[in-house]
């Protein structure tokens, strides 16, 4: 019953929140009340699950009670309750953060209810166990995201936005035509049921087709090579909060479906995808940093830097061994404290700016010693500079890279982590650094809530970094239950046992 | 039967495509729901259409039909896309109306800054 509901929790709490907060609207100061309450909640909850889950517990919730085959189920393993935790966190810190940084009605009036949206998709997709359901909690996250980035509807912000919502809903339209073929050549959509069968071979053609086809919008949810152009342009243009909140879960789902599906389907899949992997992770890197390089406002910096550091994560899952792979994860738990905690930092200096050209405005670190102090630590661990917990996450990588034999692509690793720094230097330089100017509207800036999400999330990572051994400890327990599927597997049949067992008379 | 499903379905696919590639917003939201029409129609190809094949819907007891009906799954899959499918069309036009007031223009115009 609590394990139940403790699977329940992350999808179902959101909904009934979002539910409560839609007759609100309009009271904003009610609503965010609320959904801090709300958000403190998901997180005790989180935590539990975590707790649960940590000596490698599989939680498994067959919905109304027909066969995980054919039925709905969820599931809840150590992974997906530390991913949840940190998308709470990250969720929280947006809450927060959202008081002072929300312009005028248009912005304020839903971005609560929909905020709660998002984390109903981001929960489900993360727990959901078969992947006609995945379909369906990314289209939930995907409509709440469209709202969210086109919030206060200014023109170039709707002009940008439009490669963004086009981009993922051909993705989705491809997403669920590979589901059905999936269905047609397999008989199931349930992951643990597709892995057994995929693991004992004589399935067609059709299905290795589709299932490769649903690697490539995974792939374009993630931001990978080449599949990332709709991000660098639509982040920067929505409001500060939700480019925040995005650039801290949206991508990192992306991730997290890649890691669980790829060691689930492609340990049985024909030969050849590693390679392909290691290179688009090392591409994207590549590209992702240079791309940076070339932008001019605060945010486009940050925001193509996103792109960058997924494929830092990728390149972990891409090695297949245990240390690579919680190397992966551990960057990705990283990157999702730190990268929020820029761009928040970036969303207060442009709002003291006016505007978020970089030399726009100078000297930040003189009259805003403490946001400057966030800003830094932040981009230092971006930047892997130890003992922050970029730096960890890097040194892990390049530990499992190199243990792995991949030493081109750890070698690219290591040059990049050379060229964020730079860049980050570029922002610290442009803001922070030199002698105050420019900084018209100091007074709009200063706010509790966003000088504390950004200080807490930049605390977190310097936090993570000092913790890194147990932590990492924990993760690689993660990642070996993740690549040793049959863990999985078996949990979920064995609730399909468990079921029939039930509804004999 | 398949076949012309498959030719019908690759069809939509194209002509959606097609004009979502369209910098007009309208277009996009037509081709958009060409598209999803032709997923739909894609999956529950994929999942079989035998001959002759019965609705879903058996009966109880002894007396029940034994002719292959078609698998109800699949279009329990199409049932829920084409709710999503209308979700994300009216987000489209709502979207493009909205771009219509803040711009006046119904074409998204290219990017001037790199």
């Amino acid at each position: 019953m609590m394990d139940s509901l403790l699977v329940l929790i992350p999808v179902v709490w959101p909904l009934i929140t979002a539910a409560l907060l839609l007759p609100l609207t309009g009271r904003t100061r009610l609503q965010q009340a609320a959904a801090l309450v709300s958000g403190g909640v998901l997180l005790a909850s989180a935590m539990l699950l975590c707790a649960r889950t940590a000596r490698g517990a599989i939680l498994v919730l067959p919905l109304g009670g027909w066969s995980p085959r054919v039925g709905i189920v969820w599931v809840a393993d150590a992974l997906a309750a530390v991913m949840l935790l940190f998308v709470a966190t990250v969720s929280y810190a947006t809450l927060l953060y959202a008081a002072g940084s929300l312009r005028g009605e248009r912005e304020r009036r839903y971005f609560y209810p929909l905020h709660q949206f998002l984390l109903v998709g981001v929960g489900g997709s993360i727990l959901t166990g078969d992947i006609f359901n995945l379909f369906v909690f990314f289209e939930v996250m995907l409509l709440a995201s469209f709202a969210l980035i086109a919030l206060g509807g200014r023109a170039r912000q709707v002009r940008m936005g439009v490669p963004y919502v086009i981009v993922n809903l051909v993705g989705s339209a491809l997403f669920l035509a590979a589901v059905g073929a999936i269905y047609g050549a397999a008989g199931t959509v349930n992951m643990a049921e597709l892995s057994l069968r995929a693991g004992g071979g004589g399935l067609p053609g059709v299905f290795w087709g589709a299932t490769a086809l649903v690697l490539v919008v995974f792939m374009v949810k993630t931001a990978l090579f080449p599949v990332f152009a709709w991000l660098p342009d639509s982040y920067p243009e929505a409001p500060v909060t939700v480019n925040g909140l995005f650039a801290g879960l949206l991508t990192k789902v992306g991730v997290y479906t890649l890691f669980r599906t790829i060691p689930l389907l492609g340990g049985a899949a024909p030969g050849g995808w590693q390679p392909a992997l290691v290179a688009i992770a090392a591409t994207t890197m590549l590209v992702g940093v240079f791309g940076a390089l070339g932008r001019s406002t605060i945010r486009g910096v940050l925001s193509f830097h996103i792109v960058s550091q997924v494929g830092y994560m990728i390149f972990g899952l891409a090695l297949f061994t245990p240390l690579a792979l919680a190397a992966g994860l551990f960057h990705t738990l990283h990157n999702m404290l730190a990268k929020t905690a820029l761009v928040f930092a970036g969303g207060v200096a442009e709002r003291m700016g006016g505007s978020g050209k970089l030399y726009a405005m100078r000297g930040l670190a003189r009259t805003e010693p403490w946001l400057a102090a966030g800003f830094f630590v932040a981009a230092m661990s971006l930047a892997g500079m130890p003992p922050l917990s970029g730096f960890w996450g890097k040194w892990f990588l390049v530990a499992g890279g190199l243990a792995a034999g991949a030493p081109v692509a750890t070698g690219i690793s290591l040059l990049v982590g050379l060229f964020t720094l730079a860049s980050m230097l570029k922002i610290w330089n442009a803001v922070f650094w030199g002698e105050p100017k420019g900084q018209r509207y100091p007074g709009r800036g200063r706010h509790r809530g966003m000088l504390g999400a950004t200080l807490s999330l930049a605390a977190m990572s310097l936090l993570t970094g000092l913790l890194a051994a147990p932590i990492f400890s924990h993760l690689e327990r993660v990642a070996t239950q993740l690549l040793d599927v049959t863990p999985y597997v078996a949990a979920v049949r064995a609730a399909e046992r468990r079921d029939d067992h039930a509804e004999a008379p | 039967m398949i076949g012309l499903a498959a030719v019908l379905s690759g069809v939509l696919f194209a002509c959606g495509l097609y004009l979502l590639l369209s910098r007009n917003l309208q277009r996009m939201a037509i081709g958009f729901l060409l598209l999803s029409n032709g997923v739909n129609l894609f999956v529950l190809t994929s999942a079989g259409l035998p001959a002759g094949a019965a609705p879903p819907l058996v009966g109880e007891g002894e007396g029940a039909s034994r002719a292959p009906f078609a698998d109800p799954l699949a279009q329990a899959f199409i049932l829920t896309a084409i709710v999503i499918g209308l979700g994300m069309a009216a987000f489209l036009l709502a979207l493009s109306t909205r771009h219509h007031d803040a711009s006046g223009r119904d074409d998204v115009e290219g990017d001037d800054e790199t």
